[in-house]
């Protein structure tokens, strides 16, 4: 496949050729004979959705993964890349979304480690100053001081390190990964001025989004990648936004017929049972992650939130269980203002919660699967008696859920750091279901669970909704949002930017919205 | 993991003991003495005889109390290395009170001073624990500075207002050291057999008895599951609805309060007088202890017996071959050496 001859800018030829690269991980075909070219000289986006390939067949090219099959041609040569010194040698060069500095260094301790086997005995500034003085000029880099420590920077200055360290180790193909995650709108403009630069010296990019407008203003061509496989490449100015949602997104899925309750819209007026109101708060690196939200919830209606990962639903979702701090806005469950109160008082209304960060905030690793279920029964008078707890009720509710949800344990003694991320995920829906809540949050309730106990857990979402349960569902998975919701709130850059009722949804608006976040 | 892994791990720490033992031997072959000599010496001394299980006793009951709460502090993952100070601190609650105490029936005055050295250990060790809660000042640090503000208050009591009337005359004993006046006889734990010699008092019976309790704290109590759940992981903890901060002063009490009833039993069973030289280290055995039975109080209990029977041996030998003390020093070293080691492969192969 030759590049097309209507490259607008610099039409060089192919600097890297990545051939029908497969790639299998027990139960998902993360590529599927993936084919992609990168010119000399352009910036080349890489767009998809979370979990469409894209870090996997960048991984594969970096020697993180090895490839099942495909070939890897640079220049036009076949290379065989078996692990990252490989790839490093190669000039291919990965800048992260986790950055991977040492943080305690300086910025040139960081330089001089990359290329630490022709350092000398004796480590001197001196040696790297000009040449990073040379490479500064060339790309039109602003870099901090190389006595500076990493940690003194701010996350744009750690970036730009991080390229420059890759430049500084000869990279001749930068990779990355999400870049404009960590940085601020001034910083956003100045990465892309300098990306410019970049691939005027006939460096090429590519450049890692899910983010339409970033394609659309940061790319020359563009490859989108969905469920695994490449879905075209197309030259950025060519190409609509809602051209590419469609690749990305696939426009062939409407809403499933799933039980939607017969009263729906009709009957009595339901009560609300969450209400925020302009509700803000911050992400774990200090930056504003939900700004302005309001939204509001209804007993005996799916509530889906549909919105590209990282705008903010994680956060908010913590935010609604008390496990993180808003700094502005209110919120209200049942009537009561709950702003910032503990965990502990906001499940005493009867919020249960399905945390997206399983591991983090789901199960405790070192107990038992027995003791996991009753996490939130401690003090519960059914199972507590003058302060001890009920060996055998504990046994007998245990045994009722892994059966009920088909969790892959043996017994209720097993301890949960044996289960494998779908039968945790089991674990802690049996738990958080199996309270009728009356409100409950559930992040990413099925991800990595397969079809068959995925559509398990969607009937037992409708279950609780029939039986009263506001379900506040936040999904990346469009087509479970579609699938399920009463209605559907698309949540980008930390707002509701659209509510819709999902009778009257249309995927292709709501794609629009999820990726470009205005209407 | 197989099942020879298992098995493996299940006696992970006595096969611990034999290699770090095996270690030992070869550094005795370098100073040119017969290994299994030494053994001998040590297993003569600490068990051989009936003095030295009674002796052997004696020496564990400090050590499994303050282990017992160890054992709870470490399962919620709250590093209390001040037992030390906590051991020092439920002393001196208790001196005053018990001099006092002059002719209260052993029944009334035993049992409030009990609770009292609890309660004073206790409220030293709550103390990090509310720093740590409150302001998430490392529990690692504080309790260890405070070991040496207990020790410079028991130096500043026994030199000053607990300094007995024959120190106060300029009467030493031979160590030299200040202490208080003797507690009363009705404060003083009933030994248990009645030859002289054996010292072994019913702190043994109380400990014992503890150690069973404390289990079923632990493993039975929603109390001791809250602990273990925000142990394995805080965060789960905080979403579960638990109070950490709440759990953290709860647990920080505890493992202080153990090691307070500890300084009472060696004081009202032992050493009979505050002394300068009161803390003699078994808040950092109790440590070593408390690793060595892998934060079980069952572990607790058999390894608070091995430690002091390789100390209370150790005076046999240096008594009889004439190698110093210090010998347990480097074995209990080599056997925490030998079972980091062994958890570090094992955590390897389990990749």
């Amino acid at each position: 496949m030759e590049p097309s001859a209507s490259i607008n800018t610099r039409a060089h030829q192919t600097k890297l050729r990545m051939e029908r690269v497969t790639k299998t991980f027990p139960g998902v075909v993360a590529n599927d004979e993936v084919n992609l070219e990168v010119a000399e000289g352009e910036v080349h986006g890489l767009l998809g959705e979370n979990g469409a390939g894209k870090s996997t067949l960048m991984n594969i090219l970096t020697g993180v993964y090895k490839a099942d099959k495909g070939r890897i041609y640079l220049n036009g040569k076949l290379v065989t890349i078996n692990v990252p010194r490989d790839a490093l040698d190669l000039g291919l060069c990965m800048v992260h979304q986790q950055l991977s500095l040492v943080e305690r260094l300086t910025v040139g301790d960081n330089l001089i480690l990359a290329r630490i086997r022709e350092a000398p005995p004796v480590l001197d500034l001196k040696t790297i100053e000009s040449k990073i003085a040379q490479l500064e000029e060339e790309y039109g880099l602003k870099f901090p001081d190389l006595r500076t420590r990493v940690w003194q920077l701010s996350m744009g200055e750690r970036q730009r390190v991080e390229i420059i360290r890759a430049l500084y180790r000869g990279a001749k193909l930068l990779i990355l990964d999400e870049p404009t995650s960590l940085l601020t709108p001034v910083e956003v403009k100045q990465l892309a001025a300098s990306l410019r630069r970049m691939v005027q010296q006939g460096l090429s990019i590519i450049f890692i989004t899910h983010k339409l407008g970033e394609v659309m203003s940061f790319t020359d061509r563009v490859t989108v990648l969905r469920r695994g496989k490449a879905m075209g490449t197309m030259t950025t100015s060519e190409v609509t936004e809602s051209q590419l949602v469609r690749l990305m997104i696939g426009s062939e899925i409407g809403p499933r017929e799933l039980h939607r309750p017969e009263d729906l819209g009709q009957g009595a007026k339901s009560k609300p049972v969450l209400e925020i109101t302009d509700l803000s708060a911050l992400d774990d690196e200090g930056l504003p992650a939900v700004r302005g939200l309001s939204l509001s919830t209804e007993e005996r209606e799916i509530l889906g939130i549909a919105g590209v990962a990282g705008n903010g639903q994680k956060e908010l979702a913590e935010v609604l269980v008390g496990l993180r701090k808003s700094t502005g806005g209110k919120l209200v469950i049942k009537g009561r203002d709950v702003t910032n109160k503990s965990p502990k008082e906001i499940a005493k209304m009867g919020v249960s919660y399905v945390p997206e960060e399983r591991q983090r905030y789901g199960v405790a690793r070192d107990l038992s699967v027995g003791e996991n279920l009753i996490l939130k029964l401690y003090d519960s008078k059914t199972l507590t008696k003058n302060g001890f707890i009920d060996n055998s009720k504990m046994r007998t509710l245990a045994e009722k859920q892994i059966k009920e949800f088909n969790i892959a344990a043996p017994s209720p003694k097993l301890p949960v750091k044996h289960l494998s991320g779908g039968n945790l995920q089991k674990l802690i829906l049996a738990r958080e279901l199996s309270q009728s809540p009356s409100l409950l949050i559930a992040a990413q309730p099925t991800g990595g669970l397969d079809v068959g106990a995925t559509d398990f857990i969607h009937s037992k979402l409708v279950e609780l909704r029939d039986a009263g349960t506001s379900v506040l569902l936040i999904s990346e998975d469009l087509q479970e949002i579609m699938g399920i919701s009463d209605r559907i709130a698309v949540m980008s850059e930390g707002k509701i930017v659209g509510v819709f009722p999902s009778d009257r949804a249309n995927i292709e608006e709501i794609g629009l919205l999820m990726a470009a976040g205005r209407k | 993991m197989n099942r020879i892994e298992q098995k493996f791990w299940r006696y992970g720490t006595p096969l611990s003991i034999v290699i770090a033992l095996a270690l030992a031997s070869v550094l005795f072959v370098v100073v040119g003495r017969d290994p299994v000599k030494v053994y001998v010496s040590i297993a003569t001394g600490s068990i051989g005889t009936g003095y030295g299980i009674s002796e052997t006793i004696l020496d564990a009951v400090p050590l499994l109390l303050i282990s017992l709460g160890l054992c709870i502090a470490y399962k919620g993952r709250f590093w209390n290395i001040g037992a030390e100070g906590q051991y020092v601190m439920g002393a001196i609650a208790i001196t005053p009170l018990a001099l006092s105490f002059q002719g209260l029936p052993s029944y009334v005055s035993i049992p409030i001073l009990l609770i009292v050295s609890f309660l004073a250990g206790g409220a030293y060790g709550a103390i990090a624990g509310l720093l740590r809660a409150r302001l998430g000042v490392s529990e690692i640090i504080t309790t260890l500075m405070m070991n040496f503000i207990a020790i410079d208050i028991l130096s500043y009591l026994t030199w000053g207002p607990l300094m007995g009337s024959l120190e106060k005359a300029g009467v030493f004993e031979r160590t030299g050291q200040p202490m208080s006046d003797p507690m009363p006889l009705t404060t003083q734990l009933a030994r248990i057999l009645p030859q002289p010699e054996y010292r072994v008092n019913v702190g043994a019976i109380l400990a014992l008895a503890l150690v069973a309790i404390t289990y079923v704290f632990v493993t039975r109590t929603s109390l001791g599951y809250q602990i273990r759940v925000m142990g394995s992981n805080p965060d789960a903890a905080r979403a579960a609805g638990m109070g950490t901060r709440k759990i953290t002063i709860m647990v920080a009490f505890l493992s202080g309060g153990f090691a307070g009833l500890a300084g009472a039993a060696v004081l009202l069973g032992a050493a009979h007088r505050l002394s300068e030289g009161f803390a003699t280290g078994y808040g950092y055995t109790a440590i070593l202890v408390t690793l060595l039975g892998k934060t079980n109080p069952i572990g607790a209990l058999l390894a608070s017996l091995f430690v002091s029977g390789l100390t209370t041996g150790s005076n046999f030998m240096y008594r009889t071959i004439g190698l110093p003390i210090f010998v347990v020093d480097i074995i209990i070293g080599f056997i925490l050496l030998v079972m980091l080691a062994v958890e570090a492969v094992s955590r390897v192969r389990a990749r």
